[in-house]
């Protein structure tokens, strides 16, 4: 067992580093990027950012290097400068980069201008790099600082505000969506082929056919928007809580950011997440309950006299979660990920949306460090799938 | 033989057991007689499809949808257990009457140990705690010969070999001393020697017990060694019952003499065995007449018409031996052959 863990752990760290440089690489090398928008201005504008500026912003967010280079240094905050031994420098004259590249137009083969990277008319050397602020690592728990969602604060500090809205969020869903969904799936295989069953798999299926996007926009104009309109009491439409205190009808006046206010803002979130993964869930535990109300042992159970209560409880439901269980703990990187479309949809600052904003602003430290925790949560989640098989399955031993 | 005066345990009276499936209405059972008395070992035996299991399911009331009794009695001490309602079923499944199944290892719950599966049945039926559950659990593991009974009584199904698993459902079946035990085909997932010891066992608990056994099988050899009274099925009906001996000595229904015949036998040299032509007819078509009638050589040998015509009742042939032939049956438009031949040889 302990030989195992290791072995897992090491595999663990090698699928973590790959994904992380797999993309790192990805992000670096995707077209457009933070300095795409500055190069638009032209130059009687005002706003004209000269080469000169670029470059100093290109300094400062590491992007004058090459991709290894700024690979390692986020992921371990080195190299800081030059190999220093006994007071003597090494490698100082490696060039790991450029201030500022020489571009040059070309008409392509479709006849259309492109720039390229012709040459560098200022190399940057391991030595300049003494004395640049790094951070320590994403290793070590320093994701860096925020390029442009909360510009130059530390990526740390954006999620810790995002990640409580998340949990809320996707922790509540999970649980109502799981407390409902399991009892109906199971009733619904025990009843299979009844009028409950058919109306119940038919809603289902339309419950994870249903887009939250659309869903959501129902939603909101179902409970929030019309009724509003119409004087009735209604939902606030998004947002985690309000800035303003707001009257309700039948409810009076809601105190922005108290503990109703908060708990009304969730209502609809949460629900439309409920309703779609309450879909999910009764189906996936219907068919495995059906699968296993099919074995031989069911009937065993039965013909020892036991109760229908008892023989469907413990000794079929026992195996029908088998699945179940290593299927719940990918909530777990859910968790933290968020659900990025229903946070659109209803405004709800949790972390879903922040990497949404991430990527769409070109913040790549911020979007580096959810993908990483992502990664790492992924795999733990892995390990714990299957040291819990061992728990709820005594035929699985890991060896 | 068994003793006619004596009152049978169970009674079965013209079941009917159909599955409504969407091919059409499958007839597995169609009008099944049958008596077990008190401590005897009634052989049920047939082709696969037959309806032995379908029976023994019906006697425990655990056939599911889309199957249905349709039709019948079945009196057990004597209630009828068609018409008896769950919670009364309940009492008599596992503690009067218990079954024990094919393949043994997937008729025991994986995820629950050996002690606690068997130690459920007494739980239940006889309110014995966790504890005393577990120690009983393990005297009858001791009891059905399962060595090194304590450590098995903790281990998981997957741990035990088939013979193991099979001596465990025993013990699970015998844990509240039934009146009746429902073996089907006990050792048809079991190595050949593992069979031998298995029935042994199902034997010395029957001595020990005093629980009567329908002993469900295709396999005429098993039948031959254990069973006292035997009923042969084909396609959802007796066709022959008898004691054992006269049933191998004397068979004299058309299909049993084709089962008999086909056995091969030590010492004998034979090209080729016998078979019976054609197959089981589809249970959801069934012929009109005789259901054996389109495979029966007898009926072309005495040019029998009937028998595509008129379904043949189960009738007395020789006290304690039925069949169910229009080759011994009399009837208004033809007299049967077989009976007036054995009738004129009697009178001389």
């Amino acid at each position: 067992m302990v030989a195992y863990l290791v072995r897992r752990v090491l595999q663990m760290i090698l699928v973590v580093f790959i994904s992380a440089i797999a993309s790192f690489a990805l992000l670096s090398l995707a077209p457009g990027g933070p300095l795409a928008g500055l190069r638009q201005t032209p130059a009687t504008s005002r706003f004209y950012i000269s080469a000169e500026d670029i470059a100093r912003i290109r300094t400062k967010y590491d992007l004058d290097l090459t991709i290894p280079v700024r690979f390692t240094r986020w992921l371990i905050g080195v190299p800081r400068g030059p190999l220093v031994i006994n007071g003597k420098e090494y490698f100082g004259d490696l060039v790991v980069g450029c201030r500022q590249p020489i571009e040059e137009e070309f008409l392509n083969d479709r006849g259309k201008y492109e720039t390229r990277v012709t040459g560098c008319s200022e190399i940057v050397y391991l030595r300049d790099l003494t004395g640049r602020s790094a951070s320590r690592g994403i290793l070590l728990g320093d994701f860096g600082v925020s390029w442009r969602l909360l510009r130059d604060r530390p990526v740390s500090d954006l999620i810790v505000s995002r990640l409580p809205k998340t949990l809320q969020l996707i922790g509540l869903e999970t649980l109502f969506s799981i407390l409902i969904g399991v009892p109906l799936g199971i009733y619904s295989a025990v009843k299979q082929y009844s009028k409950f069953d058919y109306f119940f798999t038919s809603l289902a299926f339309m419950g994870s056919a249903m887009p939250t996007f659309f869903f959501g926009i129902l939603m909101i104009l179902a409970f929030s928007i019309l009724p509003r309109n119409a004087g009735l009491p209604y939902l606030p439409p998004g947002l985690s809580e309000s800035v303003r205190d707001y009257t309700i009808p039948l409810l009076g006046t809601i105190t922005a950011g108290s503990a109703s206010d908060r708990v009304l803002h969730l209502i609809l979130p949460v629900s439309v997440l409920t309703l779609v993964n309450v879909a999910f869930w009764s189906r996936y535990i219907r068919s495995s309950m059906l699968e296993v109300l099919r074995q031989d042992y069911v009937r065993t159970a039965r013909a020892k006299g036991l109760r229908e209560n008892v023989v469907i409880m413990k000794h079929a439901l026992r195996n029908g979660l088998i699945p179940f269980v290593t299927i719940v703990v990918f909530t777990l990187p859910g968790l933290f990920s968020g659900a990025i479309i229903t946070e659109s949809i209803f405004s709800w600052p949790g972390m879903g949306r922040l990497y949404l904003l991430a990527l769409g602003d070109s913040d790549y430290p911020v979007a580096m460090a959810v993908f990483f925790i992502i990664a790492v949560l992924t795999v733990i989640a892995t390990l714990l799938r299957d040291i819990l098989y061992t728990v709820v399955d005594p035929r699985i031993r890991l060896k | 033989m068994a003793d006619n005066n004596k009152k049978p345990l169970l009674e079965i009276r013209n079941l009917k057991t159909y599955f409504y499936t969407e091919d059409g209405v499958v007839k597995a059972v169609d009008g099944v007689d049958l008596e077990v008395y008190p401590g005897e070992v009634l052989g049920l035996v047939g082709e696969s499809g037959c309806g032995k299991s379908v029976t023994s399911l019906a006697i425990m009331r655990l056939i599911s949808k889309p199957g249905k009794i349709v039709d019948g009695e079945i009196i057990f001490d004597g209630r009828d257990l068609v018409k008896l309602g769950e919670p009364e079923l309940m009492k008599i499944r596992g503690n009067r009457i218990s079954m024990i199944f094919q393949q043994p290892q997937s008729a025991l719950n994986p995820v629950f140990r050996v002690a606690d599966q068997i130690g459920e049945v007494l739980e239940v039926h006889q309110s014995l705690g966790k504890r005393a559950g577990d120690a009983r659990a393990i005297e009858l593991l001791k009891l059905v010969g399962m060595p090194d009974a304590e450590s098995r009584a903790k281990s998981f199904p997957h741990e035990l070999s088939g013979g193991q698993a099979q001596r465990v459902m025993i013990a699970m079946g015998l844990a509240c001393v039934p009146d009746m035990l429902i073996a089907d085909e006990p050792t048809t997932a079991l190595d050949v020697t593992i069979q031998a010891q298995i029935l042994n066992l199902i034997r010395d608990m029957r001595e020990k017990f005093g629980s009567s056994v329908i002993l469900i099988t295709h396999d005429l050899g098993v039948i031959a060694e254990m069973a006292e009274r035997v009923a042969v099925m084909y396609a959802g009906e007796i066709v022959e019952q008898a004691d054992v001996i006269p049933l191998f000595q004397k068979p004299i229904h058309p299909y049993t003499k084709g089962l008999i015949g086909s056995i091969p036998v030590l010492g004998r040299v034979r090209d080729q065995l016998d078979v019976i032509p054609g197959s089981v007819p589809n249970l959801v078509n069934l012929p009109p007449g005789c259901r054996f009638a389109p495979r029966c050589q007898a009926r072309k040998e005495y040019n029998l018409s009937i028998c595509t015509e008129k379904r043949p009742a189960l009738h007395d042939f020789e006290p304690g031996h039925k069949v169910r032939c229009w080759l011994y049956q009399d009837d208004e438009q033809h007299v049967a052959p077989l009976k007036a031949k054995k009738t004129a040889k009697e009178k001389k």
